[in-house]
């Protein structure tokens, strides 16, 4: 049980770990001004209140300061001179599987995503790069009108429903890297679901990057309409470089009287990744939004799904594992803004930290005066596997009104001696009986992803575990 | 001169100077280079992570005007009826405006153990070997750096209080600290110094004269610090009680260390002020060192309490329990903020944290920031925060009983309160914290 016998652990992410020469038709080079907006602009074909929109952003990204007085000091070590802004393999979607490029079949090829797998997937979106190479929809989902597009697409043929809420969930300023965002997104999913439509199997995006100093800035906004339900899921891979590659997102919800929207997300970047993502929906009456989120990769997350409880009997959930591995930062957490009455939210946060990974919750709950009977549950659990693991909880709880309740709870362990012992006592193997304990650990959470997203989380924790015992 | 982050006017200056002439030669530059230091150090700001949802308004101790010691030559009349109640006790201190009012014993407890309890003024001139080293170590501040500088600068008055090795004490000793009702800053300054194998108790009141009387006007800025130190092995036990006047503000800045198998339990009640700040800073830096740390306010009006903790564990095998109860009525705040720090050392550490806010009315505030940092694996820590309000089916209960809904309300708050004032080992204590709070209750209807 001594220390100095735990060995370094390493993900496997040799699945990700390669990469395909491609050659970039349009490519606005390195570093970020008015000139890489309007070389974008000019490309997509974007209209001019969206190149406004684009400038705004930029200047308000000046302005604002990184969080450090908060955050890691390592966002300090992300260059913005040298990313590339903007690369497209082409100014046109692709329709078909024949139109997409030899090299880009050969990446999705090596990450395994079959062609089979597009027979039950509703639509498969899969990313690459910045521009969607790749887009078909099931035709039933669009006889039913529901609109799967990408955010060049969305706002220039459906401008009048996506505009109405486009950056109204999260506005520009909401945060340095929304505001980022804002000014160079390209890529991503704008998805309207019509009234009382229920979607039944989920939507899908393979996202990757692909081009070394090369930030991809998806944007991501689903509408459900009054009663319609949808379940989006959004995985992750990337291959790994030598410098560090930025990954900011934004994904807005928008939930309307009595829809339901799931939003899932895998995120396996490479440990070269800073992914700095800003995730919030928006709830009305009735209405449910539910964030599962599982944080695996990258070198620092920095992402906090959030939910305005804007109608009656909204309701938020936040639901998250994070595995901080050797040298990774998961900084993860949530936000729910109650702003209606009997609305109700539900937080649960499991960590493990590895080696000398380090993993943080951070948490939002408001509840202001004029409101009553609102709840809320926040559980953030924390499970230490390695002497040099660390683990931190910032939650931040503000209540004020009638009958509300709120209750937080958080905890830190590592797995007991005795537990391990137990089971070896029994015939496993000290490595088996780790993994089984952490396994048992997020198992009621695991249990909440698709199966084959639990069954591969499942998968990738035995073999983090394997002869971890500290 | 150096550059000055904000301008010290002229008059500040030279009070400054007036006071440095008033103290002991031995301490004047100790106190010379914190004034240096607190001229040197930034305003705490809103962007300031450790002052987060505080209202940083009014938080100028310095423009109160510094008020200097000075002979009261009538004995002020103070009203101690309600302290009567409070027996048992060994040695008690009283102050007026920082200047000691007299000392009395009540115990019949040898002398020669060598227990020094005095006033600091006294101690200063007294044991300065004992004091300066005390003010030479660094105190780790949670955002009140200015203001603790600003007391090491201006602190005149206080209690020192000295146990030697292996003595055990049966009997707390007792300070009290009144001020009048004008417009001034104070610095009372409290030393515990508890050395191995001791046993101690100490209480110490925050008081404001007359205070039913409405006539005067101006109101203190109390600014207190507390050294409690616990050697090994060592049982200290610590209470103090703040139930100053409605308009007047409070800092207090407490930082204890927990030495090899010590117990240290402090409390503090906090019933008075329109705006106090408490840090709470704890360091068990030895291992099998045992704290807990309770906290319980009844806010009221537009009170604002604003309550900073650090469980800081550097040490293995360490236990600490923070408990910060809080009654919330009318249009007032509470902010709680803690932290539970595990160092990579303090493996095996048994850390826990609760925050828990009664809201009795739907405009009073609770925010409640509780905070790990985890960074040994073999820990059992845990924190939890609830705020709510009272259980309809308790309150049910006692209306069906025929209990007036005033009076069912407090007595379920008082039930929320217990939970703290039965961990106090002296029952004439808890008598009074009782009376206290029921005084504030009486005060006005808030029920």
């Amino acid at each position: 049980m001594s220390d100095n016998q735990t060995p370094d652990l390493e993900i496997d992410r040799s699945k990700g770990d390669f990469h395909v020469e491609t050659e970039y038709e349009f490519d606005a080079g390195m570093g970020l001004s008015e000139d890489t907006i309007d070389y974008m602009v000019d490309v997509k074909g974007e209209e001019s209140w969206l190149r406004n929109f684009r400038k705004k952003a930029l200047r308000i990204f000046e302005k604002k300061e990184l969080p450090t007085r908060w955050a890691t000091q390592d966002l300090k070590n992300i260059n913005f001179d040298e990313i590339r802004y903007y690369l497209s393999k082409g100014k046109k979607t692709a329709r078909t599987w024949d139109d997409v490029p030899d090299e880009v079949k050969e990446t999705f090829e090596r990450l395994g995503i079959p062609e089979q797998e597009r027979k039950y997937l509703a639509g498969v979106e899969a990313q690459f790069d910045s521009e969607a190479a790749y887009s078909r929809m099931k035709d039933d989902l669009s006889n039913h009108g529901v609109i799967f597009v990408g955010p060049t697409e969305g706002l220039k043929e459906h401008r009048d429903l996506f505009q109405k809420y486009f950056g109204k969930v999260i506005p520009i300023s909401d945060n340095k890297f929304s505001a980022l965002n804002s000014a160079v997104f390209s890529g991503g999913s704008f998805i309207y679901v019509p009234k009382g439509v229920k979607v039944k199997q989920p939507l899908q995006a393979y996202f990757r990057i692909n081009a070394e100093n090369f930030g991809q800035f998806e944007r991501t906004l689903i509408i459900a309409d009054e009663g319609a339900e949808l379940t989006y899921m959004e995985g992750c891979t990337a291959p790994k470089f030598e410098t560090a590659t930025l990954h900011s997102a934004v994904v807005e919800l928008v939930a309307l009287k009595g829809a339901k929207i799931q939003y899932i997300t895998v995120q396996n970047w490479s440990n070269n990744v800073f992914n700095l993502v800003t995730k919030r929906g928006l709830a009305e009456e009735d209405a449910e939004v539910r964030w599962i989120d599982c944080n695996i990769g990258s070198r620092l997350t920095m992402k906090y799904p959030g939910v305005i409880l804007k109608g009656e009997r909204a309701r938020g959930e936040v639901l998250s594992i994070a595995l901080a591995s050797k040298g990774q930062n998961q900084d993860t957490g949530a936000k729910m803004i109650h702003a209606a009455n009997n609305t109700t939210s539900n937080i649960i946060a499991k960590s493990i930290s590895v080696a000398d990974g380090q993993s943080s919750y951070r948490g939002l709950v408001h509840m202001p005066k004029n409101l009553k009977n609102c709840k809320n549950n926040t559980e953030c659990d924390a499970l230490l596997i390695n002497p040099e693991s660390r683990t931190d909880t910032y939650p931040a709880i503000n209540v004020q009104g009638e009958n509300n309740f709120v209750q937080h709870e958080a905890s830190v362990s590592k797995v007991s001696a005795e537990q391990i012992f137990y089971m070896q006592q029994r015939g496993l193997s000290e490595g088996e009986a780790m993994s089984l304990s952490v396994n048992g650990f997020i198992n009621d959470l695991a249990n909440e992803f698709p199966m084959e997203y639990s069954v591969e989380l499942k998968r990738l924790i035995d073999l983090e575990m394997e002869g971890s015992v500290g | 001169m150096t550059t000055l982050l904000e301008n010290i006017p002229l008059s500040e200056q030279k009070a400054f100077r007036q006071h440095l002439n008033s103290v002991p030669l031995t301490f004047q530059t100790i106190k010379e280079r914190a004034w240096e230091r607190y001229k040197k150090t930034p305003r705490p700001s809103r962007k300031d992570e450790l002052w987060r949802y505080s209202n940083l308004s009014g938080y100028h101790p310095e423009s109160n005007g510094i008020s200097f010691l000075e002979n009261h030559k009538t004995v002020f009349d103070f009203n101690t009826k309600r302290f009567k109640c409070l027996k048992n006790y060994s040695d008690e201190i009283i102050f007026f405006d920082g200047a000691n009012l007299s000392q009395s014993t009540h115990s019949e407890e040898p002398k020669e153990t060598g227990v020094i309890f005095m006033s600091i003024a006294e101690a200063m001139e007294k044991h300065p070997d004992r004091l300066i080293p005390l003010l030479k170590k660094s105190i780790p501040d949670l955002g009140s750096k200015k203001f603790s500088a600003l007391h090491q600068a201006y602190f005149q008055n206080g209690i020192y209080f000295h146990v030697p090795p292996g003595i055990s004490l049966e009997k707390p000793l007792v300070a009290y600290h009144w001020f009048s009702r004008t417009n001034c800053t104070q610095f009372p300054f409290t030393i515990i110094d508890i050395s191995e194998n001791a046993k101690a108790q100490f209480i110490d009141f925050y008081l404001t004269a007359d205070y039913d009387d409405n006539r005067s006007e101006g109101s203190p800025f109390v600014m207190n610090k507390t050294l409690i130190y616990a050697g090994a092995g060592s049982r200290v036990s610590t209470y103090s009680v703040q139930s100053l006047s409605p308009k007047s503000q409070y800092i207090q800045l407490v930082n204890s260390e927990a030495e090899r198998d010590s117990h240290l339990q402090s409390t503090s009640v906090h019933l008075g002020t329109a705006k106090a700040r408490q840090e709470n800073h704890i360091a068990l830096k030895g291992s099998g060192a045992q704290v807990h740390s309770f906290s319980l306010t009844v806010a009221t009006g537009k009170q604002e309490f604003d309550q900073r903790t650090f469980q800081s564990h550097q040490a293995e095998h360490t236990y600490s329990n923070l408990l910060y109860k809080n009654a919330l009525f009318e249009n007032a705040k509470t902010i709680f903020s803690g932290l539970i720090h595990v160092k990579p050392q303090g493996q095996h550490t048994d850390a826990y944290q609760t925050n828990r806010n009664l809201l009795l009315n739907p405009e009073a505030e609770a925010i409640s920031m509780p905070g790990l940092e985890i960074g040994a694996n073999e820990v059992k820590c845990s924190h939890g925060a609830t705020t709510g309000q009272i259980d309809e089916s308790e309150l049910f209960y006692m209306l069906a009983r025929g209990i007036p809904p005033a009076k069912a309300k407090e007595l379920l708050v008082f039930g929320f309160f217990e939970e703290i004032i039965s961990k106090i080992e002296d029952p004439s204590l808890q008598e009074l914290l009782r009376i206290l709070i029921l005084e504030k209750f009486s005060n006005k209807s808030y029920l």
